[in-house]
């Protein structure tokens, strides 16, 4: 025991010996990365981040390019420092992304000195300032770095200025003026490099703090050219409210703004997840559910994604059928890596049992008799379920253009709200749909044109094969055309007589009104344009969306790439402390799983449970004062069913008691009072929620 | 006298205080007063006109800003280097260290002949940094026994507010009026047009504007940005440069829709640039910039924040509850509080507690969500967004305020289809 030998008191651990064995047990059970549910999934996602850091990009570049232009064009006046406000959404944790990749456009192209400062950096002026100091000080290490790289002749002085990095208490402003003057002495002052300050979060900086921070730097604004970036989550307007005048006319404001976070949502839904070629289709329920997150809660994308990740992973998990939601990649090791396991249980799938059985009864049997006859159908029936989705979401997408500017929106203005429309029922059969084509057959043509080449468009872009795919495009080309044509024909239409020149005969108020439903019965006859419009929403109605928008749950296979398992997510996804409190309190045995805690019904109560819980079971009995004597008698009963209930308790029992209300009080159920002697409050009302 | 030729033409209707501070300051090596205050409101040109006064004449000078110093190193430090130079790198951060300096140089004739100055811009921030400093660089003269040492303290602030124990000179700058400002603008305009016609702009200018902000730097500022608009029909040729009327005609709009902007910071930019740009949706219009979005929970969050930091709790039964007994709940918007308005507006928003918040939440909800996580935390978001303010820090019963008013709210209710004006009672 040498090694505990030892002058000073001390804490020896000794690991046991079979430690490291335990060890490898455990991790054993953990050790899913070479499952292969756990591949598939993390090669899906990885292959969908990658298309979501694409858009991304493309998403903020607006904003990015606009703000590069206003740092290079801004002119740094004396007395004004030039800024930005950026207005960005209330969802400020989707915003790091936005700022780092601004300060990365910014290094690379303008400046190396950027200095990003957030909320907690401005708990007083003199920390604000000095790490703003050192990040543009910074800056110039790795500058040096560059240079010792490319020309070793001048690093050793320069390796002198580089000893001369400041101290964190030398970090003001007089030493950065000086620092850039001596930097930038030989340069032209249009030439300089900008210093820019990039303030992420407006509303949790200190006001007073941030007042005299832009006090501060507009003492300095001939001598530094000062460029301010300042994030704000609400409106511009909180600038102004949170500033005082003084501070805000030294600042040269313009403002800018990041589209909107729903727009953002839109986006990724499109451009990544509804698409034919993600091979992960989310459900309607469980879309809905993500959607409602964001819209209601908290407006994150990041969240959002992270909600669909959950999802993947979940379709995944431990699952022997879903290995089938493969990549296009994938397709081959995915039917190769099928074993008799898998495919029992995809046979047990409800819809291809349901498949199965529509066959005639000696191909259901060679099908189950034989597992290469069955690998055959499933990889068939994989084809046509990829073919239906590519239609499905094609020809969604044409509907979409066609109704989606439609007044009032019968099916909705997103290509999202749509989807999950269509999805799990026939759209066709739906009565928003009715009334879109209600609404379509009074467009005009000037209208109906464009949504038609964008259709028109839709088709062209996706390479769809397929003689019916080819036919539909053809006829709706030779409609559009037609409409096209209309003006262009002479019309030989008689003038009809307007009703204004209509006589009418009356002598009384009753016999005009006849008269006039009369005549609005009576069918103009229909112009050559209302006759194409008609043929050609006939043809939409009947041909095109009554064959391809099948929903997609009614197709054979379709629960290996939907997933709709709303349940499962929602409970994982929004915690409800309240109501697992309320379980753990009501039914201890949902969490400890003993056998002696096991309840027959709800009111059940056990003087096994835990003190705490039998109290707060009673507590739910009472009204909103609740008489302690009562309680307490009232607990010795439940826990000690055979004593007399006289007055003379055990103190043992009292002491429980009495520790079991604390808690309670702890966890804010009940609180003292003063308006009763003897009663507490109770905090609570209803049972769940 | 040539210094003072200079400083008239620079500073016009600054006449008397230039005589003042050259009297106190410009005669080089004299004995000199101890302390001079400068006083008078922002933009009055206390700081220019000093510091200007000083680098003309011959005085050994320092110049520092009070706002910067957020410690008295900050402060002490470049003055000490200015007034003494010498070679050593003490660090200069008491008062006491740097009187003990400037006795030094003091002692090795530094200031025998010359005056030496020191000027305390904001000298109200010094009182941050402890109370001691600023009685202490008022009698500096008297603590380190240099008979030629002036400090120069300049505040927005009247001397009468401060404590100073000592004497001091005290120099008024007053507010520009309306001439002395067209006089003032005249001198410092930055292009190079007829003085007439400029004085013309002004005169136009400042009808306007003077109302909003005496100024000078915000009024500068307007005013060179305008002018470029002002100009274009002379320029184009449209109008003459005599045609007041016309011109004003011509700018009354501008000028009148850029006076809500005054001391906003706004750079309005360059409008055709800003029409293009909000063509490709980017830059925003006035009216999007005031429109909050928020998640749909957090706007009935606010709303209800609203209404319960303005009404009080004992009529929440008549506003929100269903049933809420024979009254109607017109009747109520209309009569109710007759009595209490004048108190109420007096009040500003009431404190409400968490419970409460909860409950009139879920009566302006016409569906039901269960009181999940992210439900609870939608309340702390509007805190840190600043809109509602948490008191005390209890983890009980926390008590909130809300800090929008109707102007905010009221766009916000009416985006998820709520009329607030028919939830209030006053």
């Amino acid at each position: 025991m040498s090694s505990t030998v030892s002058v000073s008191k001390g804490c020896f651990i000794f690991k046991p010996k079979d430690a490291k064995s335990r060890k490898r047990k455990s991790t054993n059970c953990l050790n899913f990365s070479s499952e292969a549910w756990y591949q598939y999934y993390s090669r899906m996602w990885s292959t969908i981040e990658k298309k979501l850091e694409e858009i991304n990009e493309n998403v903020s570049q607006g904003v990015l390019d606009d703000l590069a232009e206003f740092i290079s064009k801004c002119d740094t006046v004396k007395g004004k420092i030039s800024s930005a406000a950026l207005l960005l959404g209330v969802n400020m944790p989707d915003h790091t992304t936005l700022f780092s990749a601004l300060s990365n456009r910014i290094r690379a192209n303008m400046t190396p000195h950027v200095a990003i400062l957030d909320s907690t950096d401005f708990t007083t002026v003199r920390s604000a300032i000095e790490k703003m100091v050192a990040l543009l000080v910074k800056e110039k290490i790795v500058d040096l770095e560059d240079v010792e790289n490319m020309s070793i002749d001048e690093s050793s002085d320069e390796e002198d200025d580089a000893g001369t990095v400041f101290k964190k208490s030398d970090c003001n402003l007089p030493t950065l003026a000086s620092w850039y003057n001596e930097k930038y002495a030989d340069k032209d002052d249009s030439n300089c490099p900008k210093l820019i300050v990039i303030l992420t979060d407006f509303e949790g900086t200190s006001a007073r703090v941030l007042e005299d921070f832009i006090l501060i730097l507009s003492q300095y604004t001939g001598r530094l050219p000062i460029v301010m970036i300042m994030g704000v989550a609400t409106t511009a307007s909180a600038i102004h409210k949170s500033l005082s005048h003084t501070a805000t006319s030294q600042l040269s404001l313009r403002l800018f703004q990041s589209q909107p976070s729903v727009y953002f949502l839109n986006n990724t839904l499109d451009q990544v997840f509804l698409k034919q070629d993600c091979p992960f289709q989310l459900g309607s329920k469980v879309m809905k559910f993500l959607t409602d997150i964001f819209l209601f809660y908290d407006f994150s994308v990041d969240g959002f994604i992270k909600g669909i990740k959950y999802c993947v992973m979940r379709h995944f998990y431990g699952s022997k059928t879903n290995l089938l939601c493969y990549l296009k990649s994938d397709m081959k090791g995915a039917f190769e890596g099928l074993n008799k396991d898998n495919l029992a249980s995809i046979e047990q799938i409800p819809s291809f049992r349901k498949y199965l059985s529509s066959l005639p009864e000696e191909k259901q049997t060679k099908i189950k008799s034989s597992s290469p006859a069955l690998k055959e159908v499933i990889r068939n029936l994989m084809k046509e379920l990829r073919d239906a989705i590519s239609v499905f979401h094609t020809f969604l997408r044409m509907l979409h253009a066609l109704v989606s500017d439609l007044p009032d929106c019968p099916l909705g203005k997103q290509y999202r709200e749509i989807y999950s429309e269509a999805v799990t029922m026939k759209v066709s059969n739906s009565a928003s749909y009715k009334e879109c084509f209600k609404i379509l057959a009074l467009t005009s043509k000037d209208e109906l044109l464009p949504k038609l080449d964008k259709m028109l468009e839709i088709l062209e872009e996706c390479n769809l094969e397929g003689e019916s795919v080819k036919s539909l495009k053809s006829k709706l080309k030779s409609h559009r055309k037609k409409i096209e044509n209309v003006g262009m024909e002479q019309t030989s239409r008689t003038p009809t007589k307007s009703p204004s020149k209509a006589k009418f005969n009356v002598t009384s108020r009753a016999q005009f009104k006849e008269q006039l439903a009369k005549l609005s019965e009576t069918k103009q006859p229909a112009n050559p344009y209302e006759l194409a419009r008609m043929n050609l929403l006939e043809f939409l109605r009947d041909e095109l969306f009554e064959s391809t928008l099948i929903p997609l749950t009614s197709l054979p296979l379709h629960e290996v790439v939907l997933f709709d398992d709303v349940a499962s997510v929602k409970r994982r996804l929004i915690g409800a402390p309240r109501a697992a409190l309320h379980t753990a309190l009501n039914n201890p045995h949902h969490y400890l799983e003993c056998d002696c805690c096991k309840l027959s019904n709800d009111g059940e109560i056990l003087p096994t449970m835990p003190d705490v819980c039998i109290a707060y079971k009673l507590h739910l009995e009472s009204s909103s004062l609740i008489n302690m004597y009562d309680w307490l008698q009232s607990f010795a009963a439940v826990v000690n069913p055979n004593g007399d209930g006289g007055k003379d308790l055990d103190d043992q029992i009292q002491a429980r008691f009495t520790q079991a209300v604390a808690e309670l009080q702890l966890l804010g159920f009940i609180k003292p009072t003063k308006k009763k002697a003897d009663h507490v409050v109770r905090l609570t009302w209803g049972g769940s929620a | 006298m040539n210094i003072k030729k200079t400083l008239y033409e620079e500073f016009p209707c600054r006449k008397n205080q230039i005589d003042t501070l050259f009297n106190l300051l410009g005669r080089n090596g004299e004995h000199s007063v101890g302390c001079v205050f400068v006083h008078g409101p922002t933009a009055t040109g206390k700081s220019s006109v000093v510091e200007r006064l000083l680098q003309l004449s011959d005085a050994v000078h320092v110049v520092i800003n009070c706002i910067e110093c957020y410690t008295a190193r900050l402060a002490l430090e470049p003055a000490a280097r200015a007034l003494c130079p010498s070679d050593t790198s003490e660090r200069v951060d008491s008062v006491a260290t740097f009187a003990r300096r400037l006795k030094q140089a003091h002692k090795n004739d530094a200031f025998s002949n010359r005056s030496c100055v020191i000027v305390l811009d904001a000298c109200e921030r010094l009182a941050d940094l402890g109370q001691h400093y600023l009685p202490a660089f008022a009698r500096l003269q008297e603590i380190t026994d240099i008979p030629t040492l002036t400090v120069v303290l300049i505040s927005h602030i009247l001397p009468e507010k401060f404590l100073l124990d000592c004497v001091y000179v005290s120099v008024n700058f007053p507010q520009y009026t309306r001439n002395e400002l067209i006089d003032v603008l005249t001198v410092r305009r930055v292009t190079d047009c007829d003085i007439n016609f400029y004085r013309d702009y002004l005169n136009v200018f400042l009808g306007v504007f003077l109302r909003a902000t005496r100024c000078l730097d915000e009024i500068h500022h307007l005013a060179t940005t305008h002018f470029a608009q002002y100009v274009a029909p002379v320029e184009s040729g449209q109008l003459k440069a005599s045609d007041v009327a016309g011109l004003w005609r011509n700018i009354a709009p501008r000028l009148k829709s850029s006076l809500d902007s005054v001391y906003l910071g706004i750079d309005s930019g360059d409008h055709a640039d800003d029409k293009r740009a909000a063509k490709r949706g980017r830059v925003l219009t006035p009216r999007a910039q005031q429109a909050l979005d928020l998640p749909y929970f957090a706007k009935h969050f606010l709303v209800a924040a609203f209404l319960a930091s303005h009404n009080h709790a004992k009529t929440d039964r008549r506003l929100f509850a269903k049933s809420h007994g024979r009254k109607q709940r017109k009747r109520v918007v209309v009569g109710a509080g007759r009595k209490e308005n004048a108190v109420d507006a007096l009040l500003g928003p009431r404190s409400f507690s968490l419970d409460r918040l909860f409950a009139i939440f879920y009566s302006l909800l016409d569906q039901r969500t269960n009181l999940t996580a992210s439900l609870m935390t939608q309340i702390s978001s509007l805190v840190e967004l600043g809109f509602l303010v948490r008191q005390g820090d209890g983890l009980e019963l926390p008590k909130y305020k809300a800090l929008v008013g109707l102007d905010c709210v009221e766009p916000v209710a009416r985006t998820i289809g709520l009329n607030v004006q028919r939830y209030m009672v006053s």
